[in-house]
């Protein structure tokens, strides 16, 4: 017989929570009685209102009730966990420190990592965009290079159907950029083609980003650059002087490229501004074999690559394959995938990338040996417990109840090691973003998802770390332990010990190998450059001085009390050079070399404290110096085999006339300097002095000043004073070039500091566990220690019995981490 | 020795007065009618469980009727230690209130 008009299922449900105490269903029956009575006297309704309020009068009791009990129940276990973790402060105390400081450390290495991956990954089509770069071939001189010609990317754009779009980079160098009252020298502008917003994703505030840089003199602008010149008011169609001369109109205002993104540019300019008829009949726009530009492709999906390389190889040597052949060369493009630039540059020998993976491995094992630390301790501990457990279940606790205590106690440990550890990366957090390079309040700006990933993963090997112990002694039988020493059980402490020497393996394999790459480290950056690098002033000249000038202006710097010499030069050690193709004397025309090129003045060489081995300096008295004289270094003698340098002729394609060919005259031979970088080979150097060279980037803008000792900072503030009056109130912007140089190492310091603190890092958790493990055993043995002692052995030698087992570990782990080596 | 409370000592009482017909849905109604309040199911069903737990009250399934569509009913009784607790309050009510006169209160 169905009744139609039973309660329902949830209404039940909610019953027989609220109403604990008895199992079966006569109270259900009851209240269905009564349900049924009120329905036959009041209708559905009703009933159905008397039979919710019940149920909630009982329910909401019910629940406060539970709340309540729960409540004491839990801080009942709270305040017993701590008076746990404080009744063992010192081994509290290394167990919350050791696992924080761990946690801490491969957090901010976590973040590093991530952050050093995501560069240019923002992209919405990161995935298609390459950057086109080839690989040369001259003269037997294998060279990659990350620049490429005018042409390569209409083409690409074009012709390509498998190309999107395709367009072409060139930095503006330092110009003057000035509005109204605001004027400033920036360096950070490039020209780019007008596809370039379709390729990158830099979101517009402003403006129409299809059309923003279509015509010539347009600029599109970052926000941050917007606010120094403009302000709060509007920029769009303003005009932007550069260099006194050009006029650009702001056509768009974009959002602030991120700080990880290889091109971090504080404004784009129109490519067709310099596409002026000049230009576009001369050899920077028509030359298939120069490099000064960058060119980048976004390609269809799913494109072969492979393909269009070789069709691109194809269309060059339509274009350029004589005058290659002429010279000796070859030439392969190759796509770099956009992704990969920073990580994995096309001329990189040792690419950054190896680093993020050592770190990552180091990392992980740190975090390993950390949370093994951790479990071995708390277990190690809590069977010393064993015994505190056995007499409390004697006495009648619940099973469960154990449980439960000791997870509270693991998970209290847990937590309060998060939170001394988010103390310590904040505390780390100025020093690794300097080391690092990465501004780390910026990566954490938005902390909360991040450290709730943290704090979930240190409640899971809290909870983990009590799991075993909990499950393990609540099940003990209490007799067995009472009697016996205290819960000593022959598996778990064979796995410790297999822990503890897997620790000592690591430190000592880390040890051995950080020595080693800072012994490397170390002796590169002490290695003599070829030049003296301390004390020595860098500049740049603003925007397009005078050329005329240069003489007047170092007589006017040379006169700053504390400044020994000045001098300028196109570019220095570190900061890279421009290379191309020279014809030595006694070479085919065939065979041209690639050589490093630079352009500096008289006092270059003298200012700098470089030597040379032979011949002579630039000097006044010999006006050919100018046009036709070259200075080249030691390897470049080297390697043209010539036994007698000076008086030899270098000839080069004339820039402005493919046909012809200019001479110099080599009048001295240079030490030789490491000019691009430490390592690396040295390549052979062409170094001239002509002011009048054509091509911008040999422009002699760098100024060196060399500082004569005592009060350096007296000496820059003379330097600022003289600075502001020669170049009518410009702000001197300096940096030394130890500094500079140095900046090569960057990387390679924070390798070492890392491994360093690693390996120390390693070292302590290696120990805190050795001092867990000894302790344990320690107490283990008390009873073995009594009798021993009462047998008459001295305190020495039950010493030596517990080092005897010490060193068999540390020894094993050392004999294992030789071979590793 | 725990004195009982009012609740528990009225549902006691109806749990004397029903005698064989003590189970929740006739208390329920007696309580109400007794005390002339509302009463809800939970606060009969929660002092009857502790009733029980006490040693106060002895309960025993019935058997299963068609009319609860299979349940059966639950009855109670008074043991010997509820009507010592029983005459123990009623004595302790008569004694605190033997003096007071209606003036007083």
């Amino acid at each position: 017989m169905k009744n139609k008009n039973k309660i329902s299922k949830l209404a039940r449900y909610l019953i027989a929570l609220s109403l604990p105490g008895y199992s079966d269903d006569s109270v259900i029956g009851d209240y269905e009685e009564l349900y049924m009575r009120k329905l036959s006297a009041d209708g559905k309704l009703k009933a159905a209102a008397w039979l919710w309020l019940q149920i909630i009068k009982t329910l909401v009791p019910f629940i406060k009730h539970s709340i309540e009990w729960g409540g004491i129940m839990i801080y009942n276990y709270i305040k017993n966990g701590f008076r746990n973790i404080l009744k063992n402060k010192i081994y509290s105390f290394i167990n919350i420190t050791g696992f924080a400081v761990g946690i801490a450390s491969c957090f901010l290495i976590y973040v590093y990592i991530e952050a050093e991956l995501s560069v240019d990954a923002y992209h919405e089509k990161a995935d298609n965009i390459y950057r086109v770069t080839s690989w040369l071939n001259i003269g037997g001189n294998e060279f990659n290079g990350s620049a490429t010609n005018a042409l390569i990317a209409p083409a690409l754009r074009q012709d390509f159907p498998e190309v999107e779009t395709a367009i072409r980079f060139r930095r503006v160098g330092g110009a003057s950029v000035r509005y109204g009252d605001k004027e400033f020298n920036e360096y950070g502008i490039t020209y780019a083609d007008e596809t370039v917003f379709d390729i990158f994703t830099w979101p517009a505030i402003k403006g129409d980003l299809k059309t923003a840089l279509t015509k010539p003199n347009s600029i599109v602008i970052t926000e941050d650059f917007a606010q120094k010149y403009f302000g709060d008011d509007d920029p769009m169609g303003q005009t932007l002087v550069f260099n006194k001369s050009k006029n650009m109109i702001v056509t768009a205002v974009i959002e602030n490229i991120p700080f990880n993104s290889i091109l971090g540019y504080s404004a784009i300019c129109s490519f067709k501004t310099i596409e002026t008829p000049e230009n576009l009949s001369s050899l920077l726009f028509t030359d298939w074999t120069s490099h000064n530009f960058h060119s980048y492709v976004l390609v269809k999906d799913n494109t072969d690559l492979k393909a269009l390389e070789e069709k691109m190889d194809k269309l060059l040597y339509k274009n350029a394959g004589e005058s290659l052949e002429e010279s000796g060369s070859s030439k392969k493009y190759h796509l770099h995938p956009l992704r990969d630039m920073y990580l994995n540059p096309p001329a990189s020998a040792s690419p950054p990338i190896t680093y993020v993976y050592i770190f990552s491995a180091v990392t992980i094992v740190v975090l390993l040996m950390a949370c093994m630390n951790f479990i071995n301790l708390s277990t190690a501990r809590s069977i010393k417990r064993a015994r505190e457990v056995a007499v409390r279940k004697v006495l009648g606790a619940f099973k469960y109840r154990l449980i439960v205590q000791f997870m509270t106690e693991s998970i209290l440990t847990s937590v309060i090691a998060f939170l001394f550890s988010i103390g310590l990366i904040y505390l780390f957090m100025p020093g690794i973003s300097e080391i690092s390079g990465w501004n780390f309040f910026d990566l954490l700006s938005e902390p909360v998802v991040y450290f709730s990933g943290l704090f979930f993963f240190t409640l899971l090997i809290g909870i983990v770390s009590g799991f075993y112990p909990s499950l393990v002694l609540s099940s003990f039988q209490p007799a067995k332990i009472l009697r016996a020493n205290s819960g000593r059980s022959s598996s778990k402490s064979s796995l410790r010990s297999v822990l503890l020497v897997v620790q000592f393996t690591i430190s000592i394999a880390l040890i051995f190998s950080t020595s080693i790459i800072i012994r490397q480290i170390d002796y590169l950056k002490n290695k003599d450059a070829g030049f003296k690098k301390e004390q020595l002033l860098i500049s740049r000249l603003p925007s397009q001085t005078v050329r005329r000038s240069l003489d007047a202006l170092r007589n006017e710097l040379a006169t700053v009390p504390g400044v020994a010499s000045v001098s300028f030069s196109s570019t220095i050690p570190s900061w890279g050079l421009a290379s191309n193709s020279k014809l030595p004397e006694g070479y085919e025309e065939t065979q041209t070399l690639l050589m490093d090129e630079m352009n500096v003045d008289h006092y270059y060489i003298e200012t700098m404290g470089m030597e040379l081995v032979a011949g002579r300096n630039f000097s006044d008295e010999f006006p050919t110096d100018r046009h036709a004289s070259v200075i080249i270094n030691e390897t470049a003698a080297r390697k043209f085999g010539w036994k007698e340098p000076l008086g030899k002729i270098i000839r080069q394609r004339n820039p402005e006339n493919m046909d012809e060919f200019l001479s110099r005259k080599v009048i001295g031979v240079l030490k030789d300097v490491h000019q691009r970088s430490m390592t690396g080979e040295i390549q052979p150097l062409f170094m001239i002095s002509d002011p009048d060279f054509p091509f911008s980037f040999n422009d002699l803008r760098v100024v060196e000043m060399r500082l004569s000792g005592g009060d350096i900072q007296e000496t820059i503030e003379n330097i600022k004073v003289k600075w502001k009056s020669l170049f009518s109130g410009k702000e001197l912007n300096y940096s030394f070039m130890d500094e500079v140089f140095n900046r090569q190492f960057r990387r390679y310091e924070l390798s070492k500091q890392l491994l360093s603190y690693f390996t120390t890092l390693a070292i302590i958790i290696a120990c805190l566990g050795l001092v867990g493990m000894a302790s344990f055993l320690a107490e283990n043995r008390t009873k073995e220690i009594g009798i021993r002692k009462v047998m008459g052995a001295s305190v020495f030698s039950i010493l030596k019995i517990f080092i005897k087992d010490f060193l068999k570990w540390i020894l094993l782990a050392g004999l294992i981490a030789l071979p590793v080596e | 020795m725990k004195y009982l409370t009012r609740a528990e000592e009225l549902i006691l009482l109806a749990v004397v007065r029903l005698k064989e017909e003590a189970y929740c849905v006739p208390i329920y109604d007696l309580v109400q009618e007794m005390s002339e309040k509302e009463w809800t199911l939970g606060s009969i069903y929660n002092p009857l469980y502790r009733l029980e737990k006490n040693g106060f009250v002895k309960s025993y399934l019935g058997a299963p009727s068609a009319e609860r569509g299979g349940k059966s009913k639950r009855y109670y009784k008074v043991t010997k230690t509820g009507i010592k607790a029983l005459q123990e309050i009623r004595k302790l009510h008569e004694q605190s209130w033997d003096d007071i006169s209606e003036a007083l209160i």
